[in-house]
């Protein structure tokens, strides 16, 4: 099961300004809907658009950008030249990444300038941890893991490139990455993006 | 019976469609106007604002980037052009976005773009014109937002390029 999925410009991009009031910290609020792929096939906008070109890796399918966006979501969203977001919400074998399990998270270089990994919590919020790690970058990386690296995703301290789960119930993972090689035409293909895979949970 | 009940039921989803298409033609400009006006609160129009790097504690935005370094530059071009002196930081992405009323993105430069070097834009509403020197860039409506982008690959290099960003500045032309 594909566990990329493409970002609907909801990442990056100033989206909520129109959200007036700040969201109750996530621990406070009740569990949400967990989002799930879109099925339809979509296309690669046209002209400049408002929101980031991205696409659901394995499926191949193109993401459409509306001329106009009418998302409180699409709001200041970088076009597909400059950026292109995904976002997994479940492993390679199509679990909810969960905070309590650790994840071997294992890519290679991208079509791009620079990408960055993030982890959220499900409300889209960065999650609290004692060292302050919200992300790994291809910028931190030595050379000689550009080709090849791994970032492990856990609520325990890691040798390596860690990524603190923060012991949440569920989160998600976004990749980033600025200024596509084919600038923002085509899509990464399932081999370009990383596998997630789970390795233990407490 | 059956007649009265089809006909109503055809209005009902005519008056369903157009209240729809009317939500959707007019929420990029509605919650562009709310945006910007949050943003102006912070710290007014035609004026930069520049925001601390995003952590745990951040509510304002949904999916923040922590890697980036974010500047604000809400505008309103009722009075004259928006002048944008633009200095891209040698970070590993810059970028600066102007979007309309609409939400649209009327011009996107990147560093590399750029070549890193300084370049000057007026951004116009109608019937405006540019001063010498300064690029126009022609938006719908009068009111938007300049935003600009910068790559912090390393936080122990962000006092710096907090200070670096300064350099890029806006102002109303008048």
């Amino acid at each position: 099961m594909p566990a990329w999925r493409w970002g609907e410009g909801r990442h990056e991009t100033l989206g909520t300004l129109c959200r007036l009031r700040p969201r109750r910290h996530p621990a406070r609020r009740g569990r949400r809907r967990v989002e799930r792929p879109r099925r339809r096939a979509r296309r690669p906008p046209t002209r400049s658009a408002p929101g980031p070109l991205a696409a659901t890796s394995a499926l191949l399918r193109r993401a459409p950008i509306p001329a106009r966006s009418s998302r409180c979501a699409d709001l200041l969203a970088l076009p597909a030249t400059e950026a292109r977001y995904y976002t997994a919400a479940v492993d390679d074998a199509g679990r909810p990444l969960e905070g309590r399990c650790t994840y071997a998270i294992n890519g290679g270089g991208l079509p791009g300038r620079w990408w960055s990994l993030t982890l959220y919590d499900r409300a889209g919020y960065l999650v609290a941890n004692q060292p302050g790690i919200y992300s790994v970058g291809s910028a931190g990386l030595p050379s000689s893991e550009q080709a090849h690296w791994t970032v492990v995703a856990s609520p325990d301290k890691q040798p390596g490139h860690w990524l603190p789960t923060g012991g949440i119930d569920r989160f998600e993972l976004t990749l980033r990455a600025y200024l596509p090689d084919d600038g923002g035409k085509g899509n990464f293909t399932q081999a370009q993006l990383p596998s997630i895979v789970r390795e233990a949970c407490k | 019976m059956i007649r009265r009940w089809l006909g109503r039921s055809i209005v009902a989803a005519l008056l369903g469609a157009v209240a729809w298409h009317l939500v959707l033609a007019m929420t990029p400009d509605t919650l562009m106007r709310l945006a910007l006006d949050r943003v102006s609160k912070v710290g007014g129009p035609n004026r930069f604002t520049h925001s601390p790097l995003a952590t745990a504690a951040s509510r304002a935005i949904v999916r923040p980037s922590p890697d980036l370094a974010y500047s604000s530059c809400p505008f309103d071009l009722a009075k004259g052009p928006l002048l944008i002196d633009a200095v891209p930081v040698p970070a590993p992405y810059w970028s600066l976005s102007i979007f309309d009323t609409h939400t649209d993105v009327a011009l996107v430069r990147n560093g590399v773009r750029a070549a890193y070097k300084p370049f000057r834009i007026a951004v116009l509403a109608a019937g405006q014109t540019a001063p010498a020197g300064y690029e126009p860039v022609h938006v719908d409506g009068t009111r938007g937002i300049a935003l600009i982008r910068i790559l912090i690959d390393d936080r122990a290099r962000f006092p710096a390029i907090d200070q670096e960003r300064r350099a890029t500045t806006c102002r109303s032309a008048t």
